[in-house]
């Protein structure tokens, strides 16, 4: 074919293309604009939005479904990758070795309620097995921007609150891999031996990312911001595939990457790649919405209803023992646990593994959905109810403490 | 001077908090971000592990407030720890007009080979605390230094020109 001839059968579908994106990213903004003026997240809204574009909703989409399949897998790597890029090695490591017992605990109490929800709906192991994982992760994407914008960052509880995430996002780089090894379904001879491939893998790139972190940050630097981004894309992707081709999740590539960053380009990396993270992680929770037909919800929602109840209440029981371990006190373990029973973006990215492969659990990805959505938008409103009425930076808190403050003096009064 | 006891945690992906109790009660700290954002937390009264003011501060916010707090203390607070025990001497002079050390840069003093450290340069108002050795010294210039007292004396000496 040639330029022209491509071009011409390109023009007839690129218009209605342009249309259908263009619908989907608007919608997404204006979507967005309400979570934000009502406070809450915006991944819950993403996932409805997919639904009223996905099949059965009202705005079916054709055209641009093989642009977001592609674009919700980079979605997904770009997640991992931004994640891995908040930590530094040294950090994990340390934080490892503290917050064991609460990681462990955590790990416990919510992984086993989703798998046994799994096996009461009579799920094969690895659906199970996936529940959960839904289950366990809470969302570090929302609970550090909430911590963040509640100017709760300085409060006792919240060193827990963080090492109980980063235990959780250690765990993801060992529970991907194995899950991905899982669901491809082998016997039990080549799944073993796929496993230790995967596992071997995620080592041996664990190792060369905590040995040559610094060379790695020092191959992407550069004065452009646009080599830094083709680098960064360019190592992601090929780390990504890498491990994809072996078995281990790319997902889990390009976390190990995002951790090999360290300062003092990391910040400037965040800061290039976040706009692209915003774009593909929104592409990647429609894509999500999308295969969900909106008849499969109804039927799910009681059992969503008994999860989110099930595991919100573990999660705060997790919380208030890691709190009281770390000596703080009674409100601060009530705001550990109900800040970590927050689920989001990396229920959805473990749900998703299966949306790729052949299970037989057709209710797996519409009870994911509802499960999110009860816990994305219920976990924020609870927190707010904890939050003291007068919030950070009002003067009347300042006279109600006993803290000196400047007295009037002679002259000024 | 009484010591005061900073409490340090490490924040994973976020950065590094310092906080310290208030002799009238309270406790204030600072989050120093990695990005450089600076948050100054206040905490409750009621309840002592919650923060109810955190300010967002720029670096250049930040160092600002630090100058504030910090520039007329420094002098006050030597004045409390003149002497310690076991020999160790703080003392500061200030940079004469006629001093052979004035235009020079704080390595070409070569104080540290009489056993002297700079620890601070106040200038006009600002304290440059740990100066780097290509540090310019004019007159006027309050250098606070620390070592035995006589090393002092004759790394005064030095600084004038007239000795050593």
């Amino acid at each position: 074919m040639t330029f022209n001839s491509f071009l011409a059968a390109g023009s007839a579908e690129i218009a209605p293309l342009f249309v259908e994106l263009g619908a989907i990213f608007f919608t997404l903004a204006v979507v967005a604009r309400v979570a934000a003026r009502i406070g809450l997240s915006p991944i819950p809204f993403f996932l409805l939005a997919g639904l009223l574009f996905g099949d059965g909703g009202l705005i079916p989409i054709e055209l641009a479904e093989p642009f977001i399949q592609i674009g919700s897998e980079i979605g997904v790597i770009l997640l991992l990758f931004m994640l891995g890029l908040e930590y530094s090695g040294d950090e994990l490591i340390g934080n490892l070795k503290k917050g064991l017992f609460a990681g462990f605990l955590d790990l416990f109490l919510n992984f086993m309620p989703g798998l046994i929800f799994g096996f009461l709906l009579g799920w094969e192991i690895v659906p199970a097995l996936l529940l959960g994982g839904v289950t366990y992760i809470s969302s570090s994407g929302i609970i550090s921007k909430l911590l963040s914008d509640l100017g709760w960052l300085g409060n006792r509880e919240t060193p827990t609150i963080l090492s109980i995430l980063v235990f959780e996002d250690l765990v993801m780089a060992v529970y991907l891999p194995l899950m991905t090894v899982l669901l491809i379904g082998t016997g039990l001879a080549t799944g073993l031996i796929s496993l230790s491939v995967a596992l071997i893998t995620v080592s041996v790139i664990a190792f060369v990312v905590l040995r040559f972190g610094s060379h790695i940050s020092r191959a992407v630097s550069s004065r452009s911001d646009e080599i830094v981004l083709l680098s960064v894309m360019g190592v992601m992707l090929l780390v990504g595939g890498i491990a994809q081709q072996l078995e281990v999740s790319a997902a889990v590539g390009a976390f190990l990457f995002g951790i090999a960053l360290s300062e003092p380009i990391n910040e400037r990396v965040h800061e290039i790649i976040s706009p692209l993270k915003d774009l593909f992680a929104a592409i990647f929770f429609v894509f999500f919405g999308l295969q969900i037909v909106p008849s499969e919800l109804p039927p799910v929602l009681l059992i969503a209803a008994a999860l989110a109840l099930t595991t919100g209440i573990t999660k705060l029981l997790t919380g208030i023992f890691a709190a009281r371990r770390a000596g703080v006190s009674t409100r601060g373990q009530r705001r550990t646990g109900t800040m970590l029973m927050i689920r989001g973006e990396f229920s959805i990215v473990i749900a998703g593994l299966a949306t790729s492969a052949e299970i037989n659990a057709p209710e797996l990805a519409p009870l994911t959905a509802a499960y999110v959505l009860i816990m994305a938008i219920i976990g924020p409103i609870f927190i707010r109810m904890l939050t003291p009425k007068a919030t950070a930076g009002t003067p009347r808190i300042l006279q109600s403490t006993p803290i000196a403050i400047a007295q009037p003096t002679q002259e000024t009064s | 001077m009484t010591k005061i006891d900073i409490r340090e945690t490490k924040l994973a992906g976020v950065g590094v908090q310092h906080d310290f109790p208030l002799e009238t009660g309270g406790r204030i700290g600072v989050i120093t971000h990695h990005t450089g954002r600076r948050d100054f937390l206040v905490f409750s009264h009621d309840d002592p592990d919650f923060c109810s003011i955190a300010l967002q501060f720029s670096e250049d916010e930040a160092r600002l407030l630090g100058q504030l707090m910090g520039a007329s203390q420094v002098v006050q607070a030597m004045a409390d720890i003149h002497q310690f025990p076991g020999g160790l001497a703080l003392d500061w002079i200030t940079i004469g007009d006629q001093w052979t050390c004035r235009g020079e840069s704080v390595q070409s003093l070569g104080l540290s080979s009489v056993g002297i450290n700079i620890i601070a340069i106040l200038r006009l108002d600002t304290t440059h605390t740990a100066p780097l050795a290509d540090f310019k010294l004019l007159p006027q210039d309050t250098i606070i230094m620390s070592g035995a007292p006589e090393d002092i004396l004759k790394a005064i000496k030095l600084m004038q020109g007239t000795g050593a």
